[in-house]
């Protein structure tokens, strides 16, 4: 086949196969398969079109699909329910107990072996984590 | 007009100008590589693309070309929440391009855009795939995509109990 290239266009298909259209400019939708399998997306992908899911049963089917997109989905989860959860935590949490969380939060990172237990919060309601918080002598040094 | 040979792994070759080609990011990494090791300024780079079909790498410059005078976008653009400008950017002119192709193409073509790293593409597709699974079960979900679940015992009763406080009426 002899190589031609357009003007304006600048794309020619110069050793086409005898199924292909010579001209990107006149393919042919009707022609696009269907009954190929669907191929495998790499896991970064997924979480790139994950990203794209706006409603919670959208995120929380995909997480009860398969183990992989459970796992995916698992941080979109937090990003659609935070508006979900924020109304009652500044509703019932009082601004200085929101406060100290950060401070908690603050010390979390910057300190490498926290002097209380991991679990210690573990079913507490905030305001008694807080006051439990404040009880080592270690996390007082920061207030 | 500077010219770039593009090869499918299928063996068809498209003759494309170096400013199309360029609006991939890999297609101008790799003129860039010939040109440097080329000795011969006027050689024409000859590039094979082993992971795209013919059918898929014609789509993908037909949609380069489509787009060929749209400001490129930087890869890392709106990275931090993952998504790129795909509502923003897609016109009457992609919904049309894309609407007769069945999932497993659109699939493909998404690979093809991540290799090739034109994130326009990228964007329009994953948003496709996305909107595959807007409202539906996940039953439908599973046949849609050919999928089985991989839950063992109870975990997928578990993953739905879980959920069932945050799922909308």
């Amino acid at each position: 086949m002899d190589v031609k290239p357009e003007e304006n266009t600048g794309v020619q298909v110069q050793e086409a196969k005898a199924s292909h259209a010579d001209n990107i400019g006149e393919e042919e939708h009707d022609s696009v398969g269907s009954s190929r399998p669907v191929p495998v997306l790499p896991p970064e992908i997924w979480a790139r079109i994950f990203e794209f899911c706006s409603t919670r049963n959208d995120v929380i089917a995909v997480m009860t699909t398969c183990k992989q997109w459970n796992h995916l989905a698992s941080s979109k989860k937090t990003t659609v329910l935070l508006p979900l959860v924020l109304p009652f935590v500044i509703e019932r949490l009082q601004k200085a107990d929101i406060l100290a969380c950060r401070r908690q939060r603050w010390i979390s990172i910057h300190l490498p072996d926290p002097p209380y237990p991991m679990n210690f919060s573990r079913g507490l309601p905030p305001t008694k984590y807080i006051n439990k918080l404040y009880a080592y002598d270690q996390v007082g040094k920061f207030s | 007009m500077a010219l770039v040979r593009v090869i499918s792994s299928d063996g068809a070759a498209f003759l494309v100008s170096q400013r199309l080609a360029k609006r991939s990011g890999k297609l101008k990494t790799e003129i860039e590589t010939f040109r440097k090791s080329s000795d011969n300024s006027e050689a024409q780079p000859e590039i094979r693309i082993v992971t795209i079909r013919a059918e898929i790498l014609r789509l993908v410059l037909q949609w380069l070309q489509q787009h060929q005078n749209d400001p490129v976008l930087p890869a890392n653009q709106n990275e931090q929440d993952g998504r790129g400008d795909a509502e923003m950017g897609q016109s009457q002119w992609d919904r049309d391009f894309l609407a007769p192709m069945d999932l497993g193409i659109v699939m493909e073509l998404i690979l093809a855009a991540n290799h090739l790293e034109v994130k326009g593409l990228l964007d329009i597709t994953c948003k496709l795939v996305e909107s595959k699974i807007t409202g539906r079960t996940v039953d439908e979900i599973r046949t849609a995509f050919k999928l089985k679940s991989d839950f063992k015992g109870n975990e997928e009763e578990q993953t739905r109990l879980e959920n069932r406080w945050c799922v909308e009426n």
